[in-house]
């Protein structure tokens, strides 16, 4: 599984990208991946449809996080203010990898 | 998740009494969320309004900490009278203490929302959190990662520029995306970079225009975020990039990234401001200040492009300096200058 997680936006309007191979890090952590990925609900968060909206809070960020496996991707897009604990568990943990 | 506070809680009602499984699980999961939320808020908001009142006019500033959390507002650790003692929180007291006062000395505007609202300032929030931010309701500010960025609330201008957040919330209201979006940044950055102005005494020849000096740690090669002297020259870095602002219309960017690049295509009119208080000299709070705070607060729409800001501000120095006074000839020239007009 490849997992991809952008952040834009922000104060400093520096962007932020990370690429994650499951298969290219520890067991330990890949299977903390996929745990996560189920806790969060990800599949369930609706895909993002430009009509909804922008971020309107300044300078909060937003965050696109796509799933690939097997041929298939699977992207959302979610601003900051609109994150559960789950999905910033998600979040977090990534970037911590 | 996305849209739990787009949908009407009626509507999540009824989709967990009469939809599918998923639909369900998504609603119920959406209630719970909106309502915790939405129930810490409202307790909370009551409190400030009654603290407000009983009050006294003027500078209130309420400092609270997340610890490190996600929870807003956190817990109160500094008020007016009883000033935090923790770093960031003594920062974010100072910060918004100097806002405050550019606000009410130089435009006679008592706070955000011109009626005294009390300056509420979040800080340690998150874990290694890089950024601050407006809510609608308040100050946030993050400690940083420590390994490229330090505290936010460490250069007075990124407070500054948090708390005109607020103040365009109350006034021009600009749509956070495309131009009026970087309009909006491009606010923000004007008045965070006069009340650093102010607070250190410095005429517009003297100032280094530079937006969160200090931000940076020492292994990031960079002076700064932006420039609003020379915007694209802040930083050039091999972790985090370059400064990617133009400094005129030739180097605008299209991207849907940033709703529309507000943090970059800011630079715009950023520069137009810096060359305006050049050109009319002394203090940029007191002259080209006057102009964008009298633009922002009474002649822009929500949708207001760089064109709209040019013409309006054009018009603002000519009300408050007179029709074909130096500064109203510096407005213009300063927009002909970076392609707008
Ligand atoms: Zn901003």
């Amino acid at each position: 599984m490849l997992i991809t997680l952008t952040r834009t936006g922000g104060f400093t309007g520096i962007p932020y990208a990370k690429t994650i191979d499951t298969t290219k890090i520890d067991p330990e952590k890949a299977k903390g991946v996929e745990e996560v990925l189920v806790s969060s609900h990800f599949s369930k968060v609706k895909p993002f449809d430009s009509a909804q909206g922008k971020n309107s809070n300044p300078d909060a960020f937003t965050y696109s996080i796509s799933v690939e496996r097997e041929g298939e991707i699977q992207e959302r897009t979610i601003f900051e203010n609109d994150l559960d604990p789950e999905l910033r568990k998600l979040i977090s943990y990534l970037q911590k990898l | 998740m996305a849209i739990c506070f787009i949908v009407p809680p009626h509507i999540l009602s009824a989709v967990v009494k009469n939809g599918n499984a998923d639909q369900k699980d998504w609603a119920e999961k959406s209630i719970e969320i909106s309502e915790s939320i939405r129930q810490k808020r409202q307790a909370f908001d009551s409190l400030r309004s009654l603290r407000q009142e009983l009050a006294p006019a003027g500078k209130q500033r309420l400092i609270y900490s997340a610890n490190n959390s996600t929870d807003l507002p956190g817990v109160e650790i500094g008020t007016e009278t009883t000033p935090p003692t923790d770093t960031a929180g003594k920062e974010a007291y100072t910060g918004t203490g100097a806002t405050y006062d550019l606000y009410w000395t130089t435009y006679q505007r008592n706070s955000i929302d011109n009626r005294g609202m009390s300056l509420l300032s979040t800080v340690h929030y998150s874990e290694k959190y890089d950024n601050a931010f407006w809510d609608g309701e308040q100050m946030v500010y993050g400690d940083g990662d420590g390994q490229l960025f330090t505290q936010f609330t460490k250069p007075i201008d990124v407070t500054g520029h948090e708390l005109t957040h607020g103040v365009t919330q109350y006034t021009a209201n600009l749509d956070y995306q495309d131009q009026s979006g970087a309009l909006n940044e491009s606010f923000s950055d004007v008045f965070g970079s006069l009340v650093k102005q102010q607070s250190l005494h410095q005429t517009a020849a003297q100032a280094d225009w530079l937006i969160g000096e200090g931000i940076f740690t020492s292994s990031v090669h960079g002076k700064a975020l932006r420039s609003m002297k020379a915007p694209g020259t802040a930083y050039d870095d091999p972790v985090i990039g370059k400064d990617m602002q133009p400094g005129d219309m030739s180097g605008y960017v299209t991207t849907a990234d940033d709703n529309g690049g507000v943090h970059i295509n800011s630079g715009i009119p950023n520069h137009a401001f810096y060359l305006t208080a050049v050109a009319i000299g002394g203090n940029a709070w007191e002259s080209a200040g006057k102009i964008w705070y009298e633009t922002l607060t009474t002649k822009l729409k929500s949708s207001a492009n760089f064109a709209d800001c040019a013409y309006a501000t054009v018009q603002s120095a000519g009300e408050i300096f007179g029709t074909g006074s130096k500064e109203e000839k510096a407005v213009e020239e300063a927009w002909k200058k970076v392609g707008v007009i």
